[in-house]
């Protein structure tokens, strides 16, 4: 069965040649680009407001919203490296357990993280900022910051209105799930339920914020699209203006290499989880989205939650009906291509070192894990010296890394909440 | 509502894989008819399976629905799966249009039994990608609607590639799966 789907596949692509892409190639290829705008998203009511895209933006490159001031989103995320930090682990407080994803193109994600423990964007963003490992700081020290920066306490009230009454309360303090007995739990312990309530619904806001932020990472302009385009307008010129091996490289990837079945959309991701069977990095034992679908049912701010602002509507059906793949394997998220050629090392613990040794993998298999129930898409390739040169190039050609210089670094204070 | 599929996924395959030569042809077809021996379906009804909608995005939208009884399912809106004994007819479409890649979509089911509408049937739908190894990543919601029909929500098929739609009816204590095949 096997051979028999190489073969129709094999049957199914053109043969490769300097000719822009016809048939079947042609019509995948023109699924793959424009890239759309962001899809709204209805738990967050100021996911397009460019005054919470701003606080979002000064806030993400905040370093004093961290235990020792040291840490911003930016430390792992940094606008000149594409929104990585180029280590296979990502480091703030301490390590953390896996490799940073970069923010392009993310808010047209369905699920966050490698293991899609979160689905959304700005529900996100609170992880890190109460993770020990990461900022290692609190919503009781963030609501304060933001009462003290004139600012940030200007920007809030602008679009959220007033923030918590503050001065009774702890300068630090956070639900710990699991330690009774943490300091930053002893302290959350002090507040009743109705404050609980209402600083957890200004630290939403904190996250709802950023998300408009990082709605603006949007990469839509690389070589492969203005092919794309010259392609769907039958435009030879601007066929023939794209790199040669680039246009085969796509063909394959479209074809014979079979990466668009996961690498779908003009987002180059189905957004969901699979395992490639890319071998298990030194850290080992990561169970990817099974827990993290477990963990995403039990999180209090899920899409379900009360902190959504269409009421919880959209996350009953995401999250009621989710079930985990049904292929045993460890699963983690399709990431993106966009920009791939600049977000190296690759794979949830950093495993690849360089995009020609992801392409060696997929096309060799070279040590990896047991084919147990995991995507039987996932097989020997056997490309040439050529074919793997060509989706190499195919690979360069989605950089596309243009954003409005305003967006690479803090906006002035005075502007926000004006 | 949704049970994993229990069926060999090889004999599947081969079935879907067979099909999908076909499909290259014609447009995406319904391999669910492995015709038994079962009682003769409706007369009334083309006895054929007949294309599927899916892929093709200019499918009629809305079919006009009739004042009373059953649509008439042989609309080009409609697919129609012999189960696998050939007892039922399970007639689908998606009422928004074609069935599209990635994205929630819902189902309208009628299960025919001997040509006419059986509502005292319990239906469950999955999907399943034979290739693959896999199946769906939301499960859908079966309602059963006043006018005996089925009403599925929560679809979504969320890889290109080959899939397998799998429509099991349970009647008292028998139950019998109609499948069909669908080229995203
Ligand atoms: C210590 C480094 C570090 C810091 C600080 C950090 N991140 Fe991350 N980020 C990561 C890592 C590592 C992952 C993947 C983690 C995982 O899957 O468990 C990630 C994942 C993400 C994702 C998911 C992307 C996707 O496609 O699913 C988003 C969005 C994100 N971070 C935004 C932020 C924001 C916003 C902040 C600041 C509030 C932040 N990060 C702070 C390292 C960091
Ligand atoms: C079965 C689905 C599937 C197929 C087919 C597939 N990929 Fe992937 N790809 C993934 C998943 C899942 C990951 C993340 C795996 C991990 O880190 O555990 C990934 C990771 C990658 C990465 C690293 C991205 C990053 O940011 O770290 C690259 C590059 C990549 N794939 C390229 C390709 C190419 C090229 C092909 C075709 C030869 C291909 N993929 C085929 C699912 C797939």
């Amino acid at each position: 069965m096997k051979l028999a789907l190489l073969l129709a596949l094999a049957l199914q692509s053109p043969p490769s040649g300097t000719p822009p892409a016809a048939g079947d190639a042609r019509r995948i290829l023109l699924e793959l680009s424009p890239v759309p705008a962001p899809p709204p998203d209805p738990t967050n009511a100021v996911y397009a407001n460019p005054a919470a895209a701003l606080l979002g933006q000064a806030l993400f490159y905040d370093a004093r919203l961290s235990a020792d001031g040291t840490v911003s989103c930016a430390t792992c995320h940094q606008p000149g490296k594409s929104w990585t930090d180029a280590k296979p682990i990502g480091f703030g407080l301490a390590s953390v357990s896996r490799h940073t994803m970069t923010l392009w193109n993310v808010a047209y994600n369905r699920w966050f993280f490698w293991d899609g423990r979160k689905d959304t964007l700005w529900s996100q963003a609170l992880g890190p900022l109460e993770d020990a490992r990461e900022h290692g700081t609190s919503r009781l020290a963030i609501l304060h910051l933001l009462a003290e920066d004139a600012d940030y306490a200007r920007a809030y009230r602008q679009i959220f209105g007033a923030l918590p009454e503050l001065a009774q309360l702890p300068h630090e303090g956070r639900p710990v799930a699991g330690e009774p007995e943490h300091p930053q739990q002893l302290a959350w312990d002090t507040l009743d339920v109705e404050t609980q309530e209402a600083v957890t619904r200004a630290f939403v806001n904190v996250g709802k914020a950023i998300a408009a932020f990082e709605r603006l990472l949007v990469s839509r302009d690389a070589p492969f699209d203005r092919y794309v385009s010259a392609l769907r307008s039958d435009d030879a010129a601007g066929s023939a203006a794209y790199d040669a091996r680039a246009r085969r490289g796509a063909e394959l990837f479209v074809g014979k290499a079979r990466c668009v079945f996961c690498h779908d959309g003009p987002s180059f991701t189905d957004l969901e989880f699979h395992d490639n069977r890319v071998p298990v990095g030194e850290l080992g034992g990561d169970p990817g989205r099974k827990l993290g679908v477990k963990r995403l049912k039990l999180d209090p701010l899920n899409s379900r939650s009360v902190y959504a602002d269409d009421g919880g509507e959209t996350g009953k059906r995401k999250i009621t009906q989710l079930v985990v793949d049904s292929h045993g394997g460890k699963s983690f998220k399709t990431p993106t291509l966009r920009n791939i050629a600049r977000t190296a090392p690759y794979m949830h613990e950093g495993q690849f070192a360089t995009l020609e040794d992801v392409v060696h993998f997929y096309d060799t298999l070279e040590n990896a894990t047991p084919e147990i129930g995991s995507e039987r898409l996932i097989q020997p390739l056997g490309l040439s010296a050529e074919e793997r040169a060509e989706l190499l190039a195919f690979l360069e050609s989605l950089t596309d890394e243009s954003l409005p210089p305003e967006l690479l670094a803090p906006p002035p204070a005075a502007s926000l909440g004006r | 509502m949704l049970r994993a599929p229990r069926l060999a996924p090889i004999a599947i395959g081969l079935c879907v894989l067979g099909a999908w030569f076909v499909s290259k042809a014609c447009a995406a077809p319904c391999c669910g008819g492995e015709r038994g021996s079962g009682p003769p379906l409706d007369a009334q009804l083309a006895s054929e399976p007949s294309p599927s909608p899916a892929g093709v995005p200019a499918a009629p939208a809305e079919v006009p629905e009739a004042p009373s009884g059953p649509p008439d399912f042989t609309d080009p809106a409609w697919t129609r799966v012999p189960s696998r004994a050939g007892t039922y007819l399970v007639c689908w479409r998606a009422p928004a249009g074609a069935v599209p890649r990635n994205q929630d979509f819902d189902l309208e089911v009628w299960v025919l039994k001997g040509g006419a509408p059986l509502a005292e049937a319990t239906l469950s739908v999955s999907g399943w990608m034979p290739e693959h190894g896999h199946g769906l990543l939301q499960r859908p919601e079966v309602h059963a609607q006043d006018d005996g029909s089925f009403r599925v929500t929560g679809m979504r098929l969320q890889m290109r590639g080959h899939w397998q739609l799998v429509f099991d009816v349970l009647e008292g204590s028998q139950s019998e799966a109609a499948e069909c095949a669908l080229e995203l």
